[in-house]
């Protein structure tokens, strides 16, 4: 402690004052922390109470002995830091049976929380609230309260750990509030099947330990900090993973050193007798300008003068298919238009641009410079499958005045947004035809993967794939994929279904095994309608995914001006045989929920619980809480109860997970729409599985909402 | 840093185009656009259709291995050039090396410069201004080297020129890195560049391709 306290003034003291300015440059990535060897943000093995900002997506890899850990991180907030931990335990076999497991080492997953109860003030350290794999088979299972202050160039923190981050120096001061804090077997964490929530253990143990720890942001180093702490972890019987693990010393070292504000590698040695090393790679992906600047601007179009003062002045018709052919180079389509009292009304589709405020603006930079003067307002009307999602009206003189000034909240003033009638452009004069039916395909390749099994860490596999999109109506649309193995190396996978429910997921093994084939994913036919403003509905048959097939419907009430919605969904199916072409196995189901969706407008955090009837015939609620960002992000946690027992569940007692979807236009200078995802079941099970269905109401209107245009609206000159 | 930019790319496509396993779903991703994440974007060569298509000079730039961009030669002030992109970004060059930046992430200025052709063994000194986060006035050292001479190509064409060699410090924020300069041998002008003009920014890359 007395070198900590050194180091600690000493880094002060030749780190002198310094403007604002030069510190940015002496002390790149400043404001980036770091992560500990859990994954999460923190010192070394300790946690700190630091926090990345929200919107922010993390992966870490960290090696020492005995642990191999990977780990991928979210910030949905400010305050909460939510990751997932995947460890290679190297000192335990998966199972003691030699026959089922070989030499595979034990693999654990497990759920780490971070809450930040007070952010930083001049006076006052940062302090955050942690739960270290509060929902696994609590091998690392541990509670904290850290607090964090920045001191010049050094991060001090200080902190208590509960659980196996308490070396028991001290009693813990939670017995004398209540005598049921003393209590901490690990036999009582969770059940026997693992992965419920050990509320009962937590700050639970007659003793707590004491951490502390400093990072230095070292001085002209391209950002590089150096970390000691005093390591509170119990490496003892009793302590963390299964096997005691020697300490030497509590006193941990690591050199951290960023390549880029968000790559960071690292080296350390831990209880004086084990090498550490280690990268992070994390990224905000919150902002609606995030990524690679965009090479995509609102186009100025040429001789535009001639269009509007001459061509398009004489005839409505010219001023409509001028309208087409530029909307078209953008890739947004004209579906109809109409000039009527000086107002231009177009009704339009378009699957560019993520944020349709910004759709729309794009639109009329085109037609304010082609429509001639007597055009005073753009009335437009956005359409997805055939059915009215929203329409704007913008006055043209309000457009021109703060098109230069891009001050787009003194726009929204004078325009307005509001519910289409759902036949109103079935009366515009111009509706050019499309030539139905059209194909959209691709060919292009998947990789799947599959980790952390008994029979081995990694197992994955690489196809081509044919997606194709034929539309036989605007409303009516046939969704394909159809897929050849390239190479996959599932031989080794033995594992098979000890399920005692139907085996609506479980048998996925066998399905990635005859996958290398050629295979049909999805055969899928859509027929969507919009009977009445505000309900949405579709009828859908054919092959929906892997292992299911079938016919059924789904109905959607959601009111434009509200932040909810209403849906009902009604699927008859049958599970398809292991090969993946047109044969289906003997069994089927009727499935169906009723699900109710909320977005909170503040957060931007949607709330989806459905409940009914599960695949394998259980009946219960999942529930799905997920944040939307301006850039288009979408990160999530779901978990589901159905009435099966935690016994007939299996390991992991309930279903549950997480995901994230990153738009795919942030690595890119051109707009699009389409975004990568990553989701994650710690287990497979057959329990609260829902049917996977393309093309769900509920993103299909996505755009159908008042509060999502004015969410996106500041885009709207962009 | 190629290199590392590369390993950088292809975690973040693997972990986001191969969902973890256990879920039905394939995540699937079109491999054209996960292509240039993965290995940058692609180089291309400035041919005679290209140069012929342009009614003034141009510069090809590129920072690291992003996309490249056309800027047009679009003013002559004081033996200053100043080159102008389609989304604002400017650049302005002194004797073919650059010396001012507008529109990028970070901007920079450099003033009280020497000429590049300053005899290797003496140190000069000139001021900087860095933008995003704002520095003035940091006082950079340089010391210019130039090795033997060598070709290049451009349009199909062999171009005799020397290397020379920047290295450079800013002491105060402990910046230092070496720029090159690709000078024809005949013309004395500057042909193509590899600068740094930001901390925050990779090496800019740049040919001129001039039209009198």
């Amino acid at each position: 402690m007395r070198l900590l306290l050194i180091l600690v003034l000493s880094t002060c003291f030749f780190s002198g004052k310094s403007n604002a300015q030069l510190v940015d440059y002496i002390y790149p990535y400043f404001d980036q922390p770091s992560f500990s060897n859990y994954g999460t943000v923190g010192l070394i093995q300790m946690p700190s109470a630091r926090m990345h900002q929200a919107g922010t997506i993390g992966f870490t890899w960290s090696h020492s002995e005995p642990y191999l850990r990977g780990s991928i991180m979210g910030n949905p907030f400010d305050w909460l830091e939510a990751s997932y931990q995947y460890t290679d335990v190297n000192n335990q076999l998966y199972s003691d049976v030699r026959e089922f497991s070989g030499s595979q080492s034990y693999k654990d997953k497990s759920f780490d929380a971070k809450f930040r109860i007070l952010k930083e003030r001049d006076y006052l350290p940062q302090i955050a609230v942690g739960f270290r794999d509060f929902g696994g088979s609590s091998l690392f299972s541990s509670e904290f309260i850290v607090a964090s202050k920045l001191v010049g160039n050094v991060d001090l923190t200080l902190g208590m750990g509960w659980g196996t981050i308490s070396n028991g120096t001290i009693s813990n001061p939670l017995v004398k509030l209540d005598q049921r804090f003393s209590s901490r077997r690990r036999d009582i964490q969770g059940d026997t099947q693992g992965g419920e929530i050990n509320y009962g253990t937590f700050f639970g143990g007659e003793k707590a330990g004491i951490f502390a720890g400093i990072e230095i942001f070292l001085p002209k180093l391209k950002g590089a900090r150096l970390k000691i702490e005093y390591d509170s972890t119990n490496y003892g019987e009793d302590g963390e993973g299964y096997v005691p693990v020697p300490q030497d010393k509590n006193i941990n070292y690591s050199f951290v050193f960023p390549i880029t504000k968000g790559f960071q590698l690292k080296l350390g040695y831990i209880r004086n007798n084990t090498l550490n090393f280690g990268f992070s790679l994390s990224g905000n992906y919150s902002n609606r300008s995030t990524g690679i600047s965009k090479k995509d601007p609102p186009q100025v179009i040429e001789n535009s003068r001639v269009y509007r003062e001459v061509v398009n002045a004489k005839e409505a018709e010219f001023l409509y298919k001028s309208s087409l052919k530029l909307l078209n180079d953008n890739k947004i389509f004209l579906q109809t238009a109409n000039v009527r009292n000086n107002r231009y009304e177009l009704t339009f589709a378009q699957s560019k641009y993520i944020n349709t405020a910004q759709a729309v603006g794009r639109i009329v930079n085109i037609l304010d410079q082609i429509s001639p003067s007597v055009i005073e307002e753009f009335s437009l009307v956005g359409v997805n499958a055939d059915q009215s999602m929203f329409a704007v009206d913008i006055p043209r003189a309000d457009y021109t005045l703060y098109k230069k000034t891009k001050k787009t909240d003194a726009l929204l003033e004078s325009v307005k947004i509001y519910q289409p009638d759902p036949k109103q452009h079935l009366s515009h004069d111009y509706r050019p035809t499309t030539k139905l039916p059209l194909t959209i395909w691709k060919l292009s390749p998947a990789i799947r993967s599959q980790i952390g099994g008994p029979d081995g860490f990694y197992f994955g596999d690489i196809s081509i794939a044919f997606h194709a999109e034929t539309l036989l109506r605007k409303n009516f649309n046939i969704l394909s994929v159809a897929s050849v193995g390239l190479y996959n190396n599932f031989d080794d996978l033995k594992l098979a279904s000890d399920s005692v429910l139907p085996h609506v997921r479980t048998d996925i093994v066998q399905y990635l095994k005859n996958s290398e084939k050629s295979h049909i994913t999805r055969l899928q036919a859509n027929y969507f309608m919009n009977p009445y403003k505000s309900i949405y509905a579709k009828v859908s048959a054919g092959i929906f995914e892997p292992m299911f097939s079938g016919f059924g419907g789904e109905i959607l009430y959601k009111p434009f001006d509200m932040n909810y919605g209403i849906g009902l969904e009604l699927w008859k199916v049958r599970q398809r045989t292991f090969r993946q072409l047109f044969r289906s196995s003997d069994y089927s189901t009727l499935t169906g929920h009723m699900s109710f969706y909320y977005r909170e407008p503040n957060t931007r955090i949607l709330f989806h619980v459905k409940g009914g009837r599960f695949l394998a015939e259980d009946s219960g609620f999942s529930f799905n809480f997920s944040r939307e960002f301006k850039s288009g992000l979408n990160m999530g946690v779901f978990f589901s109860l159905t009435d099966i027992s935690k016994a007939e569940f299996g390991e992991g007692s309930f279903d549950k997970g997480f995901f994230f979807n990153i738009p795919i236009q942030v690595f890119f200078d051109q707009y699009s729409r389409g975004s990568s995802g990553f989701g994650l079941r710690p287990l497979t099970r057959d329990g609260a599985q829902a049917l996977v269905v393309a093309q769900p109401l509920w993103s299909t209107t996505h755009q159908a909402s008042s509060d999502q245009m004015i969410y996106g609206w500041n885009g709207f000159y962009d | 840093m190629g290199g590392m930019g590369f390993m950088i790319r292809l975690l973040f496509i693997l972990i986001t185009v191969s969902g973890c396993g256990n879920l039905p779903i394939a995540y699937i991703q079109n491999f054209s656009e996960v292509n240039s994440v993965i290995f940058g974007f692609p180089d291309y060569e400035i041919t005679q259709d290209i140069y012929d298509s342009y009614d003034n000079s141009f510069m090809k730039i590129r920072f690291g291995r992003g996309p490249h961009a056309i800027l047009i030669l679009a003013y002559i002030k004081d033996d200053v050039y100043e080159w102008v992109g389609s989304d604002g970004v400017r650049i302005f060059t002194l004797n073919g090396r650059i010396i001012r930046t507008q529109g990028l992430p970070h901007n920079f200025e450099l003033k009280n410069f020497s000429s590049i052709d300053l005899p290797s063994s003496k140190t000069s000194y000139s001021m900087v201004d860095l933008y995003n986060p704002d520095l003035y006035s940091s006082k950079m050292a340089s010391q210019f080297l130039k090795s033997k001479s060598m070709d290049i190509e451009k349009i199909g064409k062999a171009i005799s020129v020397n290397k020379i060699y920047e290295t450079f410090a800013i002491n105060s924020i402990g910046w230092s890195d070496t720029n090159i300069y690709y000078q024809n041998i005949n013309t004395l002008e500057i042909e193509s560049l590899e600068q740094n003009i930001h901390p925050r920014l990779p090496t800019v890359k740049v040919e001129y391709y001039f039209k009198y």
